[in-house]
């Protein structure tokens, strides 16, 4: 059964408890959902830049997070990816184009398992070849 | 007097960022309880501070 992909533009939407993400969100099975861990680093400098980490409630936190993680399914920038970020880039690079690199590496995490990525960032992730995308 | 004061009056927890699900209509109960643990590990100022670099990458 194919996956879904949640990009880190729908993750952080939803943590601002904005409306259209969390209705987005309200709508899948958690079975059927992935995060890719090039996401989870983008939600991670949250928390180191800000720099509060000492305090009781930064390390509670802390402790949810890892929860968070343990809690649903990761999707690993593997070598498999690492080949099709390569020659995406590679690509787009002779097209004149490009891809930001955490982009990337969620795209090619993603389309090297032939899952669909949800995200509002259609415009940059399309020139990402054979990508399944669906907007939130 | 003013200690006694102090222990009768009621703990005021912070509310739960998670609150706000309730006014969605979840699919699923557990993507509803993760979606919960995902906002209640971050507080409103790392929110801000996600977002400040998201829009940060999109300008890229």
């Amino acid at each position: 059964m194919s996956k879904y992909v949640l990009d880190t533009n729908l993750l952080i939407a939803a943590i601002r408890l904005e409306p259209k993400a969390l209705q987005a969100l309200s709508r899948l099975q958690k079975s059927r959902v992935v995060i890719a861990d090039v996401a989870f680093y983008e939600l991670m400098l949250g928390e180191f830049l800000v720099g509060d980490s000492r305090s009781k409630e930064a390390r509670q936190r802390r402790t949810q997070r890892e929860m968070l993680l343990a809690g649903i399914d990761h999707l690993p920038f593997d070598a498999r990816a690492a080949e099709m970020a390569a020659k995406a880039q590679a690509r787009l690079k002779q097209q004149n184009q490009g891809l930001e690199l955490r982009d990337l590496f969620i795209a090619a995490s993603a389309a090297a398992r032939g899952y669909t990525i949800i995200t509002n960032n259609t415009r940059h992730l399309a020139r990402f070849p054979s990508l399944k995308i669906r907007e939130w | 007097m003013a200690v006694k004061a102090l222990t009768k009056r009621k703990a005021i927890r912070p509310q739960l960022r998670s609150g706000v699900l309730d006014r969605y209509e979840f699919k699923d109960p557990a993507m509803k309880a993760w979606v919960a643990k995902l906002l209640d590990s971050f507080t409103d100022e790392e929110a801000k501070t996600l977002a400040k670099v998201a829009r940060r990458k999109s300008a890229r």
